[in-house]
């Protein structure tokens, strides 16, 4: 009956600004029950743009939009098709480093920098090493095996660094990820048994891996321990390990918390790599390091004195650990949620419950596909609404997505094929920086000024624009736009990447709308008119731009302008 | 009119009076004396306040540094030869400082602790003090709340808060002269009127926008969000001299003079400092030493620097409108553990400078195995009756030293107040 309310309420809304719906247009069973009924959902055109910037961080193609405006219904099929790109892969792997937040240059915690390391630099360094669990997750996903596979499988990635570092054999170019079965004894547990993982979790020496047990239960379960308040109780002798040992055990403040999570602990101390660590960054030693260590399966008996345990159900090394939070129906419950919040920028704890429920089901229903649960969301009424009449409810109803810092890098390279880099003459330990992406990176990058996270000390993304995104935007907009109107203006016809329509010198009014429109398309993805009056506002800008200058410049104003207009930032 | 309207509008108003008119509309009206403006100092990782904040004697019950209790005025301070920057601080600026003890931020997790310490919330999603005290008492500068160091949260008034970058690559941004190139090939660099005509055409679609999606809510907040930041950044263009270069930001005597050019220039109403430090001191303690000695070394700079500047109204210093905080998420175990390092602790102490704050006192308490002591709230003195300072206590204690009202920002909590003039 509420849905049949909302579409009374917004039915006179819809012929222009928006649409309706009593089911998600893909045709699956998604609705959106907890939307308010004065909500208003995007036109097919507008939802498609929003589909593929959240699972690919680029623009709908022009045939895809006119696909998509003469039948709405063929959402769903494009839909499947970016499944398959490369850069939703890209995006999975985005996604879940904003819970595994490998990608850091916080120097410290990075690997030592050696010898071994002479011919590469910190950049591609880092673009290997600490990409490892989340390239074996997006391998996992855009192979389609069931995602439960993130804790369960029997191999990983590897290039010819992570080779280097972990003594694993590689062959062919040095730059080519391959599957790597391992053979040193480690249980099969997915991302649990990529060893990077636990150097990017290091774990202090008293600590007894409790860090990263409560890292693997928030990232796969959404349960966190350190949400709890914690009460001291100051008779217990911290300082004595044996003490503080006994009272995690026996001592009620303390065991409400470490019951559960010191049996989780227990199962990650198998990855004993403090030693070399410190022998590698004080040049006693040169890598490869690590390897699996099965005496550390009962390193428990002298830390912790808890015998590995999944909250309070027996499994068996780290593999019987990556099943059983497989088989916790919190695994598939919090996949959905991030799945969700990350593809909507709603926040994790205020996504819909009902909805999270029904992508859990559908998710379940499929073998644990990711690609049928990414799909599922943004063929849902809740991805696509565009805003709320009702001013009182409006403030919570996301009905704008800001492009992130890594959408905004692929969406400028897929528009012009430019990629926003700058060499850096920094080098960490005598290896040099390298080139860095400047929408990817903090040492000289702007990945945190554009709202982005740093994976240490910023985990948090910010979905609104400020002074420095602001800056950035206009700085990426600015190298962009003159690396594209200099590269079509010399390049041939068939040659040329954005000016398909009219010659970068040409001021022939209609050859000139007719490039806008096509700019309208690619970058906001609106279909116009050369005689609309969108088209007729840029055309404006155009001319007052050439007045003072040259075609050339004021194409670059143009797409300056475009770039960094709020159609294109936000979505 | 004041030092900042003078800047202000011999600055960014000057150039920039065309695209920004909200911003300087706002900025007409002077701010009431007591809005002060904020320099927050992060040590992050879990100092260990004995060092020099709470001063304890060594017993079967804690373990202290070498060093003795010594009065500075009526302020107990642990000092040691060792540490003589302590010493030199507090004898320079003893008399501006309180110290906080005793606060209770009920985690041990250093990120839970960080969010606790900085927005007194349980909420990384809410703002910091930081970022309260600028968009209530300067909104209307370009950068009101300067992010130097590395963690803060901005929570809703992330429109008004910056970052420079780990090697203050914003210049960059600011300074078409340190642009990056990519591939050799430099960036457009547009002029006033090409930004004239840019600023024109996202107007208009914010216009459009607003009729047609962004009338209330969420979206109108991003579209507002939106139109202001080009605003903000064309004024930070203004005052870029303030920035100085690339690698600035990377130490703390760096930040110190970064943020004490950005509030002096008017560019930002506070600023948060990050030490640059570990203070994770699991394996050594002693390493603290350093660590103490080094940062106090920079606060003697950033107190005699913010003594010496001009303040915001005629004839004053900035030390009479800038509070100062500097905090540490935790605290250290009482005891030292068997390899001789200390680990987290629920209590910490703070240090709170400057303007609107009752200085060369402490107040709150710890007992003798380093818990939180029940205090009389008004007093700040120990008290059987009292109660725990907590983090959320002691961030609207800071925020009303600031002229803000904590209850619109933290809800009916109670201010832990006594050492607010």
């Amino acid at each position: 009956m509420r849905r049949f309310v909302s579409s009374l309420v917004v039915v006179g809304l819809v012929g222009v600004i928006g649409c309706t719906g009593t089911i998600g247009p893909g045709g699956d069973d998604t609705h959106g029950d907890d939307l308010p009924a004065t909500v208003v959902f995007l036109t097919p055109t507008q939802h498609l743009s929003r589909a593929s910037l959240a699972l690919r961080g680029v623009r709908p193609s022009i045939e895809d939009l006119k696909a998509v405006e003469a039948d709405p219904d063929a959402l769903g099929g494009i839909v499947d098709r970016y499944l398959d790109s490369p850069e939703f892969g890209a995006t999975i792997k985005d996604l879940h480093n904003d819970t595994l937040l490998m990608r850091m240059e916080y120097q410290p915690l990075q690997l030592p920098l050696t010898a071994t390391f002479t011919n590469h630099t910190v950049v591609e360094i880092n673009g290997s090493a600490y990409e490892e669990p989340l390239r074996l997750i997006e391998d996992i996903v855009m192979h389609d095996q069931p995602y439960t596979q993130i804790v369960t499988a029997d191999y990983t990635l590897v290039d010819g660094i992570i080779a280097q570092i972990w003594g694993f054999p590689h062959s062919g170019p040095a730059n080519v990820f391959t599957r790597y079965h391992w053979t040193d004894g480690r249980p099969s547990a997915g991302v649990l048994s990529t060893e990077v993982l636990y150097h990017r979790w290091i774990s202090a020496g008293a600590n007894y891996s409790r860090g990263r047990a409560n890292l693997i239960s928030r990232a796969f379960l959404c349960h966190d321990f350190l949400h709890s308040d914690i009460v001291v109780d100051t008779s217990i002798d911290l300082s004595d390990p044996e003490v503080v040992s006994n009272a995690v055990v026996a001592n009620p403040s303390c065991a409400g918390c470490h019951q559960t999570l010191d049996p989780l602990a227990s199962y990650l101390m198998t990855f004993a790599n403090h030693q070399p660590i410190a022998q590698l960054a004080q040049g006693q030693r040169d890598y490869p390091i690590g390897g699996y260590d099965p005496l550390g399966e009962n390193r428990y008996r002298g830390t912790n004195h808890r015998p590995p345990m999944f909250f309070g159900v027996p499994a068996t090394k780290l593999d019987g650990l990556g099943k059983a939070i497989a088989d916790d129906p919190r695994f598939a419950r919090c996949t959905a949620a991030r799945f969700a919040s990350y593809l909507t920028e709603v926040p994790l704890d205020d996504v819909s419950g009902a909805w999270v429920a029904r992508l859990q089901k559908l998710f379940v229903e499929n073998n644990f596909s990711a690609k049928k649960l990414a799909r599922a969301v943004v063929l849902s009424d809740e991805f696509r609404v565009s805003h709320d009449t009702n001013p009182e409810t409006a403030d919570r109803l996301i009905g704008t997505q800001k492009l992130r810092p890594e959408q905004l890098s692929r969406m400028i390279r897929d528009l012009t094929g430019f990629r926003w880099t700058t060499p850096s003459g920094a080098s960490i330990r005598s290896v040099p920086y390298g080139t860095g992406d400047l929408l990817d990176g903090d040492l000289v990058g702007f990945r945190v000024l554009f709202g982005g996270i740093d994976s240490y000390f910023v985990t948090e993304r910010v979905h609104t624009m400020n002074a420095t995104s602001s800056l950035v935007a206009k700085a990426a907009a600015s190298a962009a736009a003159e690396y594209i109107v200099e590269h079509d203006a010399v390049a041939a016809a068939a040659d040329r990447k954005l000016f398909t329509a009219a010659a970068v010198g040409t001021t022939d009014e209609t050859a000139v709308r007719a490039q806008i429109a096509y700019l309208h398309a690619r970058i906001f993805g609106d279909l116009v008119a050369a005689d609309s009056a969108d088209v007729d506002q840029t055309y404006q800008l155009f001319t007052a731009a050439a007045a003072a200058s040259t075609p050339k410049r004021a194409w670059k104003i143009v797409l300056i302008a475009m770039l960094t207009d709020f159609r294109s930032l936000f979505y | 009119m004041n030092r900042r309207q003078l800047l202000t509008y011999a600055g960014a108003a000057g150039l920039f009076g065309v695209l920004a008119p909200r911003l300087r509309v706002a900025r007409a009206a002077p701010a009431p004396a007591n809005k002060r403006r904020l320099i927050l100092v992060m040590a992050r990782g879990g100092w260990d306040p004995t060092f020099a904040l709470d001063p304890k004697t060594q017993s079967t019950m804690i373990d202290v540094p070498a060093g003795s209790r010594q009065l500075f005025g009526n302020l107990p301070v642990f000092t040691d030869a060792s540490r003589p920057n302590v010493t030199a601080y507090f004898n320079a600026h003893g008399a501006r400082t309180t110290i906080v003890r005793g606060i209770s931020v009920a985690s041990v997790s250093h990120i839970e602790c960080v969010k606790r310490m900085a927005t007194g919330t349980r909420s990384e999603t809410n703002a910091d003090m930081g970022a309260i005290v600028a968009h209530d008492n300067g909104n209307e500068l370009p950068m009101p709340y300067l992010i130097l160091g590395d963690t803060a949260f901005a929570g809703k008034y992330a429109v008004s808060a910056g970052r420079v970058g780990n090697t203050n690559q914003i210049i960059a941004l600011l300074d078409p002269a340190q642009a990056y190139q990519t591939d050799g090939r430099a960036p457009v660099v547009t002029t006033d009127a090409e930004d004239a005509l840019i600023a024109a055409y996202a107007d208009a679609t914010v216009e459009r926008e607003r009729a047609v999606r962004g009338a209330n809510g969420y979206n109108k907040a991003r579209l507002d969000d939106f139109r202001e930041a080009i605003d903000r950044g064309k004024q930070l263009k203004s005052v870029r001299a303030g920035f100085g270069s690339r690698g600035r930001a990377l130490t703390i005597p760096g930040q110190v003079q970064l943020a004490l050019d950005a509030l002096q220039q008017g560019i930002s109403q506070c600023a948060m400092i990050s030490t640059r430090f570990s203070w994770d001191s699991h394996e050594d303690i002693t390493e603290q030493t350093g660590f103490h000695e080094d940062t106090f070394a920079a606060l003697t700079g950033l107190m005699d620097g913010l003594v010496a500047r001009p303040g915001l109204m005629t004839g004053s210093r900035m030390i009479e409108d800038t509070t100062v905080i500097v905090f540490s998420e935790m605290g250290r175990t009482p005891k030292r553990n068997a390899g001789g390092g200390k680990d987290h602790w629920p209590v910490t102490s703070a240090m709170v400078m400057g303007a609107g704050i009752r200085g060369g006192r402490a107040f709150g308490a710890t007992t003798d195995k380093m818990e939180a002591a029940a205090v009389d709230f008004q007093t700040g003195a120990p008290s059987a009756s009292g109660r725990v300072v907590t983090s959320t206590h002691f961030v609207a204690g800071v925020l009303k030293a600031c002229g803000v009202d904590p209850s619109l920002h933290l809800g009916p909590t109670e201010v832990f107040g006594a050492f607010v003039a």
